[in-house]
């Protein structure tokens, strides 16, 4: 398809509409349907704490990113005058974590779906999850005093 | 502001209706993206899901509530690209490049690979058009056809006003893919002169 293709006539521009709808995907409808269910999280929105690195795409050492197994994936989230810090074990799907400065209470894992997991935080601000299953992950300290946490972290997937 | 950048300032003000809009245009734009990395359909899955949950972190601060669209496709080929390398697998041909690397060039990229993100420059221009216009192009590039009075009848338009929207809306697909991608432009006058 191209721009030349195209100038020559309104028909050849849609003939070739035709065949582009024709080679491309849709998106299946329960990919659709999840898209539309995301708005649920829009109000529960705190403040974002973005990732800051991910060992997968911003290791330099290029060895590095090829994990063998029980390698881990490493990632950080940063904001709100705090730092997430998060080691994802391969082997067992284990995710092992720290809030730096501490947050006392637990730290929530919330999945796509809606479902949450729950661990508690120590007092170096440490936290553990076993056997997190893949797909997109959010967490959100969760302090002791009952308030909500005043942040949460980026979405991703893993 | 555009269609899309309205559609971007109600959803963020909590108009469930303006998301599923916004969802219904570029659902099919992000699972592309996500496919054409050469994922899987159970991790074009996970990225789209990882896509859409971000947008609605950030959907009350685009910088650009109309470029939503450009947003989408970026955030959603990063995570592809970073769950293509989660699974161990290589990535043969990342046609979005051009996403974070609008001036290079096309000189090292395959036939293929341009092929792709042609098709995509299209889909994208496709999903940012006024509704109207989306619309209708979609009609018209169904296979069969649709009918003009079909069109007409589900437009709300008079049969007789369908020919030359038509026309209009393709020239405004024209531009937007022009526009979008000039490297693309450049690339097809040179070598596919008729």
């Amino acid at each position: 398809m191209t721009p030349d293709s195209w100038a020559r006539s309104d028909e050849a521009m849609l003939q070739e509409l035709m065949a582009l709808r024709s080679r491309t995907e849709a998106a299946p409808p329960g990919v659709v349907a999840a898209a539309v269910a995301a708005f649920r999280w829009r109000s529960l929105v705190a403040a974002v704490a973005g990732l800051e690195f991910d060992s997968l795409v911003d290791d330099d050492d290029q060895l590095a990113r090829v994990r063998g197994p029980g390698g881990e994936r490493r990632l950080r989230f940063v904001g709100a005058g705090r730092a997430i810090d998060v080691a994802l074990v391969d082997a067992n799907r284990g995710l092992a974590g720290r809030v730096d400065p501490p947050v006392l209470g637990s730290m929530v894992l919330r999945r796509a779906d809606g479902t949450t997991l729950s661990a508690p935080v120590d007092e170096h601000g440490q936290f553990f999850f076993e056997a997190v299953r893949r797909g997109p992950v959010s967490l959100r300290p969760a302090p002791a005093d009952g308030t909500l946490g005043d942040f949460e972290t980026e979405w991703v997937t893993i | 502001m555009d269609e899309v950048g309205d559609l971007v300032l109600r959803a963020a003000s909590g108009d469930p209706d303006a998301w599923s809009a916004l969802v219904e245009r570029f659902a099919d734009l992000v699972w592309s993206v996500a496919r054409s990395v050469g994922l899987s359909k159970p991790d074009a899955a996970d990225v789209s899901q990882t896509t859409w949950l971000r947008f609605c972190e950030h959907v009350g601060d685009l910088r650009d509530p109309s470029r939503a669209g450009s947003w989408l496709a970026t955030t959603a080929r990063r995570e592809a690209v970073r769950l293509s390398k989660l699974g161990a697998r290589h990535i043969v041909a990342d046609p979005w490049s051009w996403l974070e690397h609008a001036d290079a060039g096309l000189g090292e990229m395959g036939s293929d690979l341009v092929d792709k993100e042609r098709d995509m420059t299209v889909q994208y221009a496709l999903a940012v058009m006024p509704d109207r216009c989306r619309a209708l192009l979609l009609a018209a590039a169904e296979d069969p056809p649709v009918p003009y009075e079909r069109i007409a009848a589900r437009l709300g338009l008079a049969v007789g006003s369908v020919g030359p929207t038509r026309r209009r809306c393709l020239e405004q697909l024209r531009r937007l893919v022009e526009q979008l991608a000039p490297e693309l432009a450049e690339e097809a006058s040179s070598s596919v002169r008729p």
